[in-house]
């Protein structure tokens, strides 16, 4: 077999030509270690994996890291590169930046051989077992879906407006608005107003991490201004307590929280603010916010940042059955191989999937193994494997230099076939213990470790 | 226009790879059509049985069997790097010796709670057979 490097010589293309892009390339990976994507393992197929983002990525490499150069992998996105959520509040306040948080594919393609088309898809047919990306077919064996999630409009505001009232949730355009509406807060102090959705949605500690990392630099800033937080849930959802110490200590004279409260509309301001109006709400079961009557109204906003419901990427809403969790919300997957529980051939990883586990991209990355592990052993004709691990982590920086974490272990319980939080067992070490926490203080060193887990999560992902 | 210029070229040079993997035909540029017809063919060339999940099949070639705790191992690869290779993160955990980083483990799941670190409640998330597993995983990689 010809060289890859050969081939691409022949083409008169580089690696990196591949796909023309303006992103600059400067996601930190470059002394990542490699992986040798072995010669054969026995595995044979091709495998087309929708979205390059935490579990896109993830899934790609480890399929060829695990299946070997016979498993062809082909990987579609839209864009040439992810840009990470994760640290993406620290463009909002300043310290980092949009290209410092972009990851192209140039290393998946140049390490591991993976196939990287830049193009949406438009449609799936499971019947034809083919991915349309515009008017070209992309056939499959087996179909990895990870488009991540898209989002529900800010209530109340028309078309033309939505623009003026970022999420940010999914980094990119969205966060360069929100830091140019930052900045245009009053230097006498304004008010910041952001929303939280019923869960499950991104990132459960996120919006509190933000809404920390706002009102630390507000502080600094814009003294005397507030930050507002309606929180559709009952209460915080992650590290309750790191966050309510930090409500209730630091940012007790910014940060005001207003649980079971959601937007029922915005009336809009010029370029984004406004007043809002509110519903009381309780959460139902499949994460739907049911309104209980009116709530307070909040007037003279100069920023309304609504983080909406999620929801699985559209692309997935084509296909019948598909979206059979939450309401119609997100994938229902069986979690030894992440495959759907309504077609066969189809995984669904990452946000997209409805599992125990959270939305995040940590554990994306982890799904993505399991995923990947089982579908190279079905290709060997090898069972899965019966008792995957996963573990959610995640660091929460409090303020401009120190961070909190929380983290969880969760094992696959046969009973129910969920992933459910471990509990030690009566005869090992420290029994009953639930292999769970968060952080007891926020501290410089949580910070520092923050630094690394990302440095190396994202080169364990991209390079 | 640029953008479905891109797309063709991307699409192109995918085509191209697929098609001289194969063996291949010329991988000329233009179209749509042509690219997507050499992914569509080497997709038919293609004759081992693809696995179901509830029946599995025998492949037609050897076999190997999947390395004792890789899939455990993997979970600490986002923190000390894949395959335990870290880049200047947490530790190297490759070609540690099983009773190393058995002991390690063991000594983090000791931890006072106050201590609280992350690597208490990992360590804590495991059953004794999977820490041996991951750490067999680990002893194997080279440093």
């Amino acid at each position: 077999m010809i060289e890859r490097r050969d081939f691409l010589r022949a083409l008169g293309l580089s690696a990196a030509g591949l796909a023309a892009s303006r992103i600059a390339t400067a996601g930190s990976t470059s002394t990542a270690y490699v992986a040798p994507v072995p010669a054969d393992t026995g595995a044979r197929g091709r495998v087309v994996v929708v979205g390059g983002g935490m579990a896109g990525a993830t899934v790609a490499k480890y399929l060829r890291l695990w299946g070997g150069k016979p498993v062809e992998v082909v990987l579609i996105d839209v864009a040439s590169g992810y840009v990470s959520n994760i640290m993406s509040n620290f463009v909002l306040t300043g310290t980092r930046t949009l290209s410092g948080l972009t990851y192209t594919y140039d290393k998946l393609k140049t390490n591991y051989g993976i196939s990287v088309i830049k193009g949406m898809v438009t449609e799936i047919r499971p019947g034809t077992k083919t991915v349309m990306v515009g008017t070209t077919p992309v056939t499959y064996d087996r179909l990895v879906l990870a488009p991540g999630l898209d989002f529900a409009k800010a209530p109340g505001v028309p078309d033309a407006l939505q623009g003026y009232y970022p999420h940010a949730w999914k980094t990119g355009a969205q966060t360069t608005e929100l830091r140019r509406q930052l900045l245009a807060m009053p230097s006498t102090g304004g008010t910041f107003l952001m929303a939280i959705p019923a869960a499950p949605y991104r990132c459960p500690p996120g919006p509190y991490e933000r809404a920390c990392l706002i009102a630390d630099w507000l502080q600094r800033n814009r003294p005397q201004s507030k930050v507002i937080v309606l929180d559709a849930n009952p209460g915080i959802t992650a590290e309750a307590h790191t966050f309510t110490a930090a409500f209730n200590g630091p940012y007790a004279n910014t940060i005001q929280y207003h649980p079971n409260t959601a937007i029922r509309e915005i009336i809009p301001g010029v370029k984004g603010g406004g007043t809002v109006l509110t519903d009381t709400v309780y959460v139902d079961a499949n994460g739907f916010e049911v309104s209980l009557g009116a709530g307070p109204s909040f007037t003279g906003n100069n920023v309304i940042s609504p983080i909406t419901r999620q929801r699985a990427g559209d692309v997935m809403a084509g296909v019948p059955g598909l979206l059979n969790g939450n309401g119609g919300r997100f994938a229902a997957v069986d979690v030894l191989s992440y495959q759907s529980t309504a077609l066969p051939d189809i995984h669904v990883i990452g946000d997209a999937a409805k599992t125990t586990q959270p939305k995040a991209g940590h554990i994306a990355n982890q799904e993505a193994k399991v995923c990947a592990d089982a579908i190279t052993r079905l290709m060997r004709g090898q069972e899965v494997d019966p008792a995957p691990v996963t573990n959610s982590a995640c660091y929460s920086p409090i303020n401009a230099t120190q961070a909190s974490w929380l983290t969880a272990m969760f094992q696959y319980d046969p009973v129910s076939r969920t992933m459910k939080k471990y509990v030690r067992p009566l005869d090992a070490s420290a029994p009953g213990v639930i292999a769970e926490g968060e952080a007891g203080a926020w501290t410089s060193d949580n910070f520092e470790e923050m630094g690394k887990w990302f440095r190396q999560l994202m080169a364990d992902t991209y390079a | 226009m640029i953008r479905r210029f891109l797309m063709a070229a991307t699409i192109a040079s995918i085509g191209a790879l697929v098609a001289a993997c194969g063996g291949g035909s010329d991988a000329s540029g233009s179209a749509d059509s042509a690219s997507a017809a050499s992914i569509e063919a080497k997709a038919r060339r293609r004759t081992t049985p693809i696995a179901t999940p509830t029946t599995p099949t025998a492949p037609l070639a050897p076999v190997t069997a999947v390395p004792t705790g890789r899939l455990l191992a993997s979970n600490c690869f986002q923190c000390h790097g894949t395959n335990g290779r870290s880049s200047g993160g947490f530790d190297t955990l490759a070609g540690e010796s099983i009773s190393e980083i058995v002991g390690e483990l063991r000594e983090m799941q000791t931890k006072a709670e106050e201590d609280k670190g992350i690597m208490r409640v990992h360590a804590l998330g495991y059953t004794d057979a999977q820490i041996q597993a991951l750490a067999a995983y680990f002893a194997s990689q080279p440093r």
